[in-house]
Parts: structure tokens; sequence; C-alpha cells
């Protein structure tokens, strides 16, 4: 059982999707991130993007006035309709942006079948 | 004059709109999807506009606002200090570099945005630092020295 008082609420990132044929660029608003809370899981053909952003303690020497950007964290799963080339999925953050380029795998491209 | 007992102010942070976003962003996550269809506009019909959300942190000298605004330039924010008031302004510009085949699909918000909010106390406008890093933009706001909270001795006689 998940203990609830731990459960940090869930916000679905805005993202964009990019499909130039060859691959899909996928880009997602997760801003002030470590890199080491970012987590993207592929999985059969399910992807996960997801990212922590607990930390709301106030820098030291300050009190906080108003929150509004932590205890929570950013989730968002989809479903790949067309096969990929996992093992070339490269991630980039930069700017608050979470930029996965996902090469769609070179058979899943329509092939002729010639009936013999 | 009247003495009325201190209590912290929150009277700018709290928005009614802002609320009501919030309730709708909950809604949203029920789905663990956008209720928003991505043909449409990307913000919903209480989200007049995009804002940042922010965090506001104080000491004895500086007031530091943290701001979540990601996949900015950072030529494209603009920082204004007037008195007690601190307005965040931008544009989010779409990258112009489709090709027509690309198929694409958005929810991210482009366009101006603006934020605007009462700081705890007045603050130095020639004392604002600003960093923009991994989309959050950090503000440290110097106080000023008239209205710093001032200790006062009194003797017990």
């Amino acid at each position: 059982m998940e203990n609830k008082k731990d459960a940090l609420r869930t916000i679905v990132p805005a993202v964009s999707v990019k499909d130039s044929g060859k691959e899909i660029i996928l880009e997602a608003e997760m801003p002030g991130l470590k890199r080491e809370d970012i987590a993207i899981e592929i999985e059969g053909d399910g992807l996960k993007i997801h990212g922590k952003k607990n930390n709301c303690a106030a820098p030291e020497g300050y009190r906080t006035i108003w929150s509004e950007r932590c205890g929570y964290e950013y989730s968002r799963s989809f479903i790949l309709t067309e096969e990929v080339n996992r093992e070339k999925v490269q991630a980039k953050y930069a700017d608050g942006l979470l930029t996965l380029t996902i090469p769609k795998s070179e058979h899943a491209a329509p092939r002729k079948i010639a009936i013999q | 004059m009247k003495l009325v007992p201190w209590r912290e102010t929150r009277r700018d942070a709290c928005d009614p709109f802002r609320e009501l976003e919030n309730i709708q962003r909950e809604m949203n996550q029920l789905f663990n999807f956008s209720l928003d269809r991505w043909d449409e506009k990307p913000y919903g019909i209480l989200e007049s506009a995009w804002s940042p959300a922010i965090d506001v942190f104080d000491s004895k000298d500086n007031i530091l606002v943290k701001a979540d605004i990601p996949g900015m330039k950072k030529e494209d924010i603009e920082v204004s200090v007037h008195g007690d008031t601190l307005s965040i302004k931008g544009e989010k510009k779409e990258e112009k570099e489709v090709k027509e085949k690309d198929f694409v699909k958005t929810e991210r918000f482009y366009g101006s945005f603006t934020r605007s909010l009462r700081l705890p106390s007045e603050v130095d406008s020639e004392k604002v630092t600003a960093t923009y890093k991994d989309g959050v933009l950090e503000l440290t706001l110097a106080k000023r020295e008239e209205t710093k909270p001032k200790q006062i001795k009194i003797e017990i006689k």
C-alpha cells in the first residue's frame, strides 16, 4: 500500500510531438528538475516520462513566503503506435525541456509482400 | 492610529483564478491526460493565458523569487520592479523550423505572459540579480535599507 502522506501530486507536463517520418521528437515542459530526478522508461509499446520535484526546503537563510513549484511530480505515459529503435533513443534536458528523440525502427516501414 | 494583530500577508499570491486553474488541473490529472483537445488551444476556458508558477523566499536582506518558465530564451524575459511590485513578462516563441511534411501536435503554451506580485517589502530596483537555468528564472532582490525591520532597544527601568 502506498503511503498517502508521502504521495506527491502528479502534474501532467505539456508536451509537443513532432513526427518527421523517420523519428519522433517529444518535448515535455518539466522545469527546475535535477537530471538525476528524471526517469524515462520504455516497456513494450509504452513510454513513460517522470520527474520528481519534491525539494520544498527554502534555501539557507531564507524562509518560505509562498510556494507553488514543489511537492509534485511530473508524470506522463504514451503508447508508441509504431515500432521504434529503443537502443537509439536520445534524451536531452535543457531550459526545463526534456527532449526525447526516438528513431523509428527501419523494419517498421511498410513493406510490400508479393504473393507467390 | 490602530493596532492590528500581525499576520503574514498573502494578498497577492492569492489569486482566485489561479485556484480555479488548480482545480481544472486536478481534474485533468484524474484522467492522466489533458481534457483539452490537442487541436484546440493549449489552455482551458479558465486560463485566459498561461502564467508561471512561482516561489517566494524571504531573508533579512534579500527576497528570492523563483519562477518556472520552461523553454525560453534569456532575452525574451523581462523583469521590472516598481516599489514593492515585481513583474515578470515574456514571450514564448514557437520554433519556425518545422517542415511542412512534419506531423506536429503541441500542448505547449506560446505567446506572451505576465505575472505580477507584491513583494513582502520594498526592494532596491538597482540591486536585482537574475539568472535563468533549467527553465527556472531566479531573482535575488535586495531589500531597501529603510524598509528593513529595525530592532529598537528598549531600556527597562
